[in-house]
């Protein structure tokens, strides 16, 4: 399957804020599911080149397309025992591409795509926990289908320790930003950490969202006189309850909101976002994560 | 830059292939002094863990690494395919036990892709790209890398 596919779906659906959902199993009954926008192709696992010093949940390396693909176990980097002790041969690698980077993940088998609205994506349930590899439960029937944080389980296997680096702004342009306020909207807490950084690097002072809904609620408090003002807002699109898109509408419908400036800032590769988001009435995009343009979109913003 | 200087760019270099558990790696020829089937090691008391021993070379005493212990692998017996890399690393001779050594190959510049990362950090510095090959990856790794500074230090002491 090529990502083709998945575009035409797209197409078709009337309703653009649909989910496309890659069902994919890793040796239980528990569907796991992951955004099809983020899936470049599924093959048959390889032949793996095991790279010594490699983190434990690292499978190995093949050469795909001329290009090297690091294959991370995907149960075993959630914390489960890995799925195949012995050969992989009968597993499948999903390639995905996603934060400017492009990743194998070995499951055990992979089943078949369903379209969701983001509506029908709930958070993941309080109780599970900061150490959770969960960013959204959706029902499909019975049972529920997990949607994995592939970008926290990448960060934690293959970019461990490594933090955003410096904005390159000049002085002028800092002190531009001096007392400005921006909101955060992303449910992923490893981007809402990065995020934060690099904020406090350029001295803005920042507010947190976890989602389309939390965002709402914490602008209308803005405007009631309840908080500070809001002079930006950087969001995440894949989101429960709310996405990127519908917030950035719901922004724009409302007369006091209209001029506020809105930075969609998405782990997903590629122009098609561009244009949904322009059409949204996003002021800009950008993919996740360079520190360096995330403080040019910024300085722009607010400038 | 000059034709004669892009053709030298990327003229083969050759690079010795040894084997060591399910995989193939690469050490750039001019790295390699020479190859030695696997004789008496002799163990040294209080030398780190990945120090084999030492072994009598013409008169010279050399360190013997063992390569599996530095990348992270299961041990195994000495066999009659061991052999051990004598290798000229960043002004130290060291001798490296493989499992095995296969071949000399070829590579071009335009042959080699960076490894990709496998959140190793800084334990695997020492590979220093990847070839792909009709028989499976190969592994490329810089002799001068197969030691931290600090390993190095340890090992002029003994």
């Amino acid at each position: 399957m090529t990502n083709d596919s998945a575009k035409r779906l797209t197409e078709h659906g009337s309703h653009e804020d649909r989910l496309e959902l890659l069902l994919f199993y890793l040796g239980s009954n528990q569907p796991f599911g992951i955004n099809v926008l983020k899936v470049k192709e599924i093959i048959p696992c390889p032949r793996l080149t095991h790279l010594p010093q490699a983190h434990a949940a690292v499978r190995g390396v093949t050469q795909l397309r001329g290009h090297p693909l690091t294959v991370v176990d995907l149960a075993q980097a959630i914390g489960r025992a890995p799925m195949f002790p012995e050969g992989c041969e009968q597993g499948s690698v999903i390639v995905a591409e996603f934060n400017r980077s492009r990743q194998g993940f070995l499951v055990r088998r992979v089943d078949r795509i369903i379209v969701c609205d983001w509506k029908q994506v709930l958070p993941p349930p309080s109780g599970t926990g900061l150490g959770s590899y969960i960013t959204g439960v959706t029902r499909v029937g019975e049972p529920l289908v997990q949607i994995l944080d592939v970008e926290k389980i990448i960060g934690e296997v293959v970019d461990l320790g490594e933090e955003p680096t410096g904005h390159a702004l000049t002085d002028e342009e800092i002190a531009r930003l001096q007392g400005k306020r921006v909101l955060v909207v992303d449910d992923s807490t490893v981007a809402r950490h990065k995020t934060a950084q690099t904020l406090d690097q350029l001295g803005v002072e920042h507010v947190m969202a976890r989602d389309g809904v939390e965002a709402m609620a914490v602008l209308k408090q803005v405007m009631a006189g309840e908080a500070d003002p809001i002079h930006m807002v950087i969001s995440d699109i894949e989101m429960p309850e709310m996405d990127g898109y519908t917030l950035t509408r719901e922004i724009r419908k409302d007369p006091n909101l209209a001029s506020l400036y809105i930075l969609l800032h998405t782990s997903l590769n590629g122009a098609i976002n561009t244009e949904k988001a322009q059409k949204a009435g996003a002021n800009d995009v950008l993919t996740k994560f360079v520190a360096e343009d995330l403080a040019h979109a910024v300085a722009r913003a607010l400038a | 830059m000059s034709q004669a200087a892009e053709a030298r760019k990327d003229a083969p270099g050759r690079w010795v292939t040894f084997q060591l558990e399910d995989e193939t790696y690469g050490i750039d020829v001019m790295q390699v002094r020479e190859v030695l089937r696997s004789e008496e090691i002799s163990p040294v008391p209080g030398a780190p863990p990945y120090v084999l021993g030492i072994i009598n070379l013409r008169g010279n005493v050399v360190t013997i690494i063992d390569t599996r212990s530095r990348f992270g692998l299961p041990p195994r017996e000495v066999d009659d395919a061991s052999r051990i890399l004598i290798l000229e690393a960043a002004d130290h001779v060291i001798g490296f036990l493989v499992d095995s050594v296969r071949e000399v190959v070829e590579l071009r510049a335009s042959d080699i892709d960076s490894a990709p990362d496998t959140g190793s950090g800084d334990a695997s510095r020492f590979i220093c790209g990847l070839s792909n090959r009709k028989e499976g990856l190969l592994i490329l790794v810089d002799a001068s890398r197969m030691l931290s500074d600090e390993e190095m230090a340890e090992l002029a002491t003994l």
